[in-house]
């Protein structure tokens, strides 16, 4: 298991932030979070993507979120699941709820 | 993890080294699709709002939950103003909730806490999914009418 100390590859940072992109653009989310342990980011050489966790290709993903409460967060968390495996495909996509507002 | 599910189905010889095909994965997992955590903070706030949508609850918190508000906010990511007076157990499944109510004078505390146990349980659980599988109320203490008139001693009590 990569911690949260471990260095990606610039690809794989790449793919963190089309995530990142992806889901902030779902209305429903407010903004993204490293979740209470700060451990839901991607560390590269030369940047970092919080709220994002990725550790290799076809790996689970890790997505940490603070959502806007105008829909249960079931439903939120779904459609913010199929956003992220539009993006890394049919891997398991684990939802951190952070916070609401 | 799911891919290596999903190709045994294909590969019969693979799938013998996982029974039935069923991917690895954890019990807490409502489906290969990925885990769901939903952080306390966000069943305090949701909690805390559907009990205060009540009328007769003058605010939360009061008692010993002070002071044990002043602890919880040096833990990053749990306690805020607005859920002072909110506590709360969060699993993979379920939920408990411990309120600490201040009740308006007047209001009957029975009823107002079956109000608010109903209130509070019906909201966590349509917005978050979660059992409820509990809710204490606790009602330490209640504000009389003419206490906000008594000026500051009285409004520092009640924040």
């Amino acid at each position: 298991m990569s911690g949260e100390g471990t260095v990606i590859s610039t690809d794989l940072v790449e793919l963190a932030e089309a995530i990142a992109d992806r889901v902030r653009e779902h209305p429903g989310v407010v903004r993204l979070d490293a979740g209470r342990y700060g451990d839901v980011v991607s560390t590269g050489s030369r940047s970092r993507v919080v709220g994002v966790r990725v550790t290799g290709v076809d790996e689970p993903v890790e997505v940490g979120v603070v959502l806007r409460l105008d829909e249960p967060i079931p439903v939120l968390v779904r459609s913010v699941r199929c956003l992220v495996r539009d993006v890394v495909g049919e891997v398991r996509v684990d939802v951190v709820v952070s916070d609401v507002d | 993890m799911a891919q290596t599910s999903d190709a045994a189905v294909s590969m019969p010889a693979k799938r013998a080294g996982t029974p039935g095909g069923a991917p690895p994965a954890r019990l807490a997992d409502e489906n290969s699709l990925g885990r769901t955590t939903i952080a306390s903070t966000v069943v305090q706030k949701i909690a805390g709002m559907a009990a205060r949508e009540i009328t007769g609850v003058y605010s939360l918190g009061g008692g010993m939950s002070r002071a044990f508000g002043a602890l919880r906010e040096r833990i990053p990511g749990a306690g805020t103003v607005s859920t002072s007076g909110v506590a709360v157990e969060v699993g993979e499944k379920q939920a408990a909730i411990d309120l600490d109510v201040v009740v308006e004078y007047g209001a009957g505390i029975v009823e107002l806490a079956r109000a608010v146990r109903r209130n509070v349980v019906t909201a966590v659980e349509r917005m978050t999914g979660l059992e409820v599988i509990e809710v204490n109320i606790a009602v330490n203490d209640i504000h009389l009418p003419d206490e906000d008139d008594e000026g500051e001693p009285a409004n520092t009590r009640v924040e």
